[in-house]
C-alpha cells in the first residue's frame, strides 16, 4: 500500500537526495579522499619520529582527553543541581546553555585572553600555558555535557529511583547505583563529541594555543600557509582524520545503541530549602558563571573601556568591507545551505544512510576539508563559489538535522486531515506541514548562520586577501602589534558576539501557536 | 451511494483483503467490525483517497473514484486521534475546510462559530486545541468535518480515545447528527457492540 499523501515515493526520494548526495561527495568525501592520498604519499616513519611533531600529536591527543575528564567531573555534578532542584530562572539557565553553541571561537578565544592573557583583567597571566586552551575548551564542551547529563536524568523514570530508595539505597548510593548508569549513554556519547571537537578544533589551539602549545590541526595549517610543506601537512592531516574518524565511529556507535526516550514520569524537582541544598545551587551556579560566562564578560567589560579613538580605528574602508563580506557570503551560503537542507531532509526520512550524511560535516575537520578542497581544486582556490560551498557545507546539516527531526514528529494524520477538508497538497503542506516545520527550520536557520558569520578556518585556507571578512579582520589586528589593535579586535569581536546573540534569540524565541509539548 | 467492486490489498507482502465487495446507500451508517490490523483503516484510506489498493474500484454516485484527488472527493475521514491542526485555534480548525472552498474568511468564521454552538462548544472558538478534553477535541473534529457538508463520512475508530461513558453519548450524538444531515457513512471499529448500536448494517472484516 502506498500512502501518496505523506511520503515521496522511492523514487522521487532518491532524486531528492541526489543534490546533497552530490554535494557531499564534491564538496567533502572527493577532498578528503585527495587529501589521504597526498598524506599517503607524505607518509614517512621519520616524519612521525621527529620529536617535534610527536610532541603536536601527543598534546592534540592530550588536550583532548583531559577536557573530556574534567568536563565529565564537573559536569555531571553541575548537570544534578539543575536537573533535580527547582529555582527561579532553572529552564532560562538550561537554554542559555546553548548559547556558547553559537559563539564564534575567536570570540571566546579573545574572551580567555581577555580574562587570562597578558594584562588579562584577572591579573593572573597563563600565557604560554597549556590552561589557556584548555580553559576555552572548557567554555565550549562544558554546556555540552551538561545539557546531554540533564536530558539523561530527566529521561530515569521516577519509579526506578523512588523504588531504589525503597529498597534502602541512601540518595546518595541512589544516585551512584541508578542515576548514574541511567545517565552514562547520555555522558559517553556526549564525551565523544567533546573529545572530536577539542581534537580537531582550529580557531581556540589557533589563538589560545601560541607556539607551544599548538595542536596538530595548527600545525597542518602552518605548513601549508607558512612552510608550503603540503607533503608533511598531508601525512599529519591523514594521522588527524584516522584519530577523528574512530572518534565520530564511537559515537555513532553509542548513538546507535541509545534508544529514543519513553514518554517517562520524571521526578518531581526538590525545593531548595536546605543550607547543604543551596550551597550546592550557590556553588554549580559560580562553576557555571565562571566557565561559561566569564569569558563573554570580560571582552564586554574590556570593550567598554576602550579609547574613543580605537573606535575611530573601526570606523574605515577595512571594517565596512569585512562587514559586508561576512553578510554577503553567509547570506549567500545560507541560502545553498537552506536549498540542501530541506532536501536532504526530506531525502533522509526512513533512510538511515541520508541520516548518517547529514552528520558528516559536523565531524569532519574544516581545516582538513579547505586543505583537501585545495588540493583537489587549485585552480578554484579563492573563487567565490568555492568558498561560499565550503560555507554551506558546513552549516547546512544544522537544517537537514532540525528539519527532518521535526518531519519525523509530524503526524502523518495532519495533512491527510488537510487532504480530506479539501486542501490541495501544496495547500496542505502551506497550510499545515510548514507551520508544523517552521520552528525547526528557523532554529536550524539560526544554528547555520551562527556557523557562517563566525567562520574562521576555512577563511584563512580559501578567502583572498580583499574578501576581508569580521573574522579574518580580527585576526589581522590580534597579528598586528600595539595595544591599539587589540582594542580594535576586541571591539570586532563584540560585534561578532552581538551576531551570536541575534542567532541565539532566533533559535529560542517562542512560537506563538505551537502546543507547548513540542 | 458508494460501490466498492473487488478490492483487493496486501500489505507487506501478506494479503489484507482480496475481492472486497460493499455498498452503502443514501443515508446508510455501516460499520466495519474487525480486530486491529485486518486492513479497516486502510480501506478508509482508499476511500478517502489517500491510499491506492491493488486492485479494484470504488464507485460513487456511480461515478469512478480512481485519479481523483483526496481534495475532490469531499468525503470526510475523522482520525483515531482527532488529528487536530495544533497551531491553529478552534475556529482556525473549524474553518479549515471552508477556507480551502474559497469562502470569504469573514464568513467562513460566522459559520464556524454556529458549528460550534451546533456541537455544544459555543464560545470555544479562541481556545487551544491541547487544552481541551478528548470529548471537546471530539466535538471539534466533528464541527470540521461537518461544516464542509461531506458527500460521505469516514469514520476511524473515533472513539477509542475516550472513556466509555463518553463514548456511549459522543457515539450516540454522532449517529443523530448523521443521521439529520442524511450523509451516509462508514465506521471502522473493534468494539462489536459499538457497531450493533451506532450503525445500520454491520459487515465483519476478518
Amino acid at each position: 500500500m502506498t500512502i501518496a499523501v505523506v511520503s515521496p515515493g522511492a523514487y522521487s526520494r532518491r532524486a531528492l537526495a541526489l543534490l546533497p548526495l552530490g554535494f557531499l561527495f564534491l564538496l567533502a568525501l572527493l577532498p578528503l579522499g585527495r587529501l589521504l592520498l597526498e598524506g599517503w604519499d607524505g607518509v614517512r616513519l621519520e616524519l612521525f619520529a621527529d620529536d617535534y611533531l610527536q610532541g603536536r600529536l601527543l598534546w592534540s591527543l592530550a588536550q583532548a582527553a583531559i577536557t573530556c575528564v574534567l568536563t565529565a567531573v564537573i559536569g555531571v555534578p553541575l548537570a544534578w543541581v539543575l536537573a533535580r532542584l527547582a529555582f527561579p530562572g532553572r529552564a532560562l539557565l538550561l537554554r542559555l546553555m546553548l548559547l556558547p553553541f553559537v559563539m564564534p571561537t575567536l570570540v571566546a578565544g579573545l574572551g580567555v585572553l581577555t580574562l587570562f592573557g597578558p594584562r588579562g583583567i584577572s591579573g593572573l597571566n597563563l600565557q604560554d600555558t597549556p590552561w589557556l586552551l584548555l580553559y576555552g575548551n572548557l567554555f565550549y564542551n562544558l554546556p555540552l555535557v551538561v545539557r546531554a547529563s540533564v536530558d539523561g536524568l530527566l529521561a530515569l523514570p521516577a519509579s526506578r529511583l523512588l523504588a531504589a530508595r525503597s529498597l534502602g539505597a541512601s540518595p546518595w548510593r541512589a544516585f551512584w547505583r541508578i542515576e548514574l548508569p541511567a545517565l552514562m549513554p547520555w555522558l559517553s556519547s556526549s564525551l565523544c563529541l567533546v573529545f572530536l571537537y577539542c581534537f580537531s578544533g582550529f580557531g581556540l589551539a589557533l589563538l589560545l594555543g601560541g607556539q607551544q602549545w599548538a595542536t596538530i590541526e595548527v600545525e597542518i595549517y602552518t605548513l601549508v600557509a607558512y612552510e608550503l610543506n603540503l607533503a608533511d601537512a598531508g601525512a599529519l592531516a591523514l594521522a588527524a582524520m584516522l584519530v577523528s574518524a574512530t572518534a565520530a565511529l564511537f559515537y555513532a556507535a553509542l548513538e546507535a545503541r541509545m534508544a529514543v526516550p519513553a514518554k517517562t514520569e520524571p521526578l518531581a524537582l526538590l525545593k531548595v530549602n536546605t543550607l547543604r541544598r543551596r550551597v550546592l545551587l550557590a556553588s554549580a551556579l559560580l562553576v557555571l558563571l565562571s566557565i561559561t560566562g566569564a569569558p563573554l564578560l570580560a571582552l564586554l567589560a574590556r570593550a567598554a573601556t576602550v579609547e574613543a579613538q580605537t573606535w575611530r580605528l573601526l570606523l574605515n574602508e577595512d571594517t565596512a568591507l569585512a562587514l559586508f563580506n561576512t553578510l554577503r557570503f553567509s547570506l549567500m551560503a545560507l541560502l545553498l545551505a537552506s536549498l540542501l537542507g530541506v532536501l536532504h531532509a526530506l531525502a533522509a526520512r526512513r533512510s538511515t544512510l541520508m541520516r548518517a550524511a547529514a552528520f558528516l560535516p559536523f565531524v569532519v575537520s574544516p581545516v582538513c576539508v579547505a586543505f583537501g578542497l585545495l588540493l583537489l581544486y587549485p585552480g578554484w582556490t579563492a573563487s567565490l563559489l568555492l568558498l561560499v560551498s565550503a560555507y554551506a557545507l558546513l552549516a547546512y546539516p544544522f537544517i537537514a538535522k532540525s528539519l527532518a527531526a521535526a518531519l519525523d514528529a509530524l503526524p502523518p494524520n495532519l495533512p491527510a486531515a488537510a487532504r480530506t477538508l479539501g486542501a490541495t497538497p501544496w495547500r496542505s503542506f502551506w497550510r499545515v506541514s510548514w507551520p508544523w516545520l517552521r520552528p525547526a527550520f528557523r532554529r536550524g536557520l539560526a544554528f547555520a548562520a551562527a556557523t557562517t558569520v563566525g567562520e574562521f578556518a576555512v577563511t584563512l585556507f580559501l578567502s583572498r586577501p580583499e574578501w576581508l571578512t569580521l573574522t579574518t579582520l580580527i585576526y589581522q589586528h590580534l597579528g598586528r602589534p600595539g595595544q591599539a589593535n587589540l582594542d580594535a579586535a576586541l571591539l570586532l569581536s563584540v560585534l561578532l558576539m552581538l551576531f551570536a546573540l541575534l542567532a541565539f534569540a532566533a533559535i529560542e524565541w517562542p512560537e506563538k501557536n505551537h502546543a507547548p509539548d513540542r | 451511494m458508494l460501490q466498492i467492486v473487488d478490492l483487493g490489498l496486501s500489505y507487506a507482502g501478506r494479503p489484507l483483503f482480496s475481492r472486497f465487495n460493499l455498498c452503502v446507500e443514501a443515508g446508510e451508517i455501516v460499520a466495519l467490525l474487525g480486530p486491529s490490523g485486518c486492513g479497516k483503516s486502510s480501506l478508509l484510506k482508499i476511500i478517502a483517497g489517500l491510499a491506492s489498493a491493488d486492485a479494484g474500484e470504488v464507485f460513487f454516485a456511480g461515478e469512478p473514484l480512481t485519479g481523483l484527488a483526496p481534495e475532490a472527493r469531499r468525503f470526510a475521514l475523522m482520525f483515531q486521534d482527532f488529528a487536530l491542526f495544533p497551531h491553529l485555534d478552534v475556529l482556525g480548525n473549524v474553518m479549515f475546510g471552508l477556507i480551502e472552498q474559497r469562502v470569504p474568511r469573514r464568513e467562513a468564521a460566522v459559520r464556524a462559530e454556529l458549528m460550534l454552538a451546533d456541537v455544544g462548544l459555543a464560545g470555544f472558538g479562541p481556545r487551544r486545541v491541547w487544552d481541551l478534553s478528548g470529548g471537546e477535541q471530539q466535538r471539534v473534529a466533528l464541527a470540521r468535518a461537518l461544516i464542509t457538508a461531506p458527500r460521505l463520512m469516514l469514520l476511524d475508530e473515533p472513539f477509542s480515545a475516550l472513556d466509555a461513558l463518553l463514548r456511549t453519548g459522543l457515539g450516540d450524538e454522532f449517529r443523530r447528527r448523521l443521521k439529520v444531515a442524511n450523509i451516509p457513512a462508514i465506521l471502522v471499529t473493534h468494539d462489536p457492540a459499538e457497531a450493533a448500536r451506532l450503525a445500520d448494517r454491520v459487515v465483519s472484516l476478518s
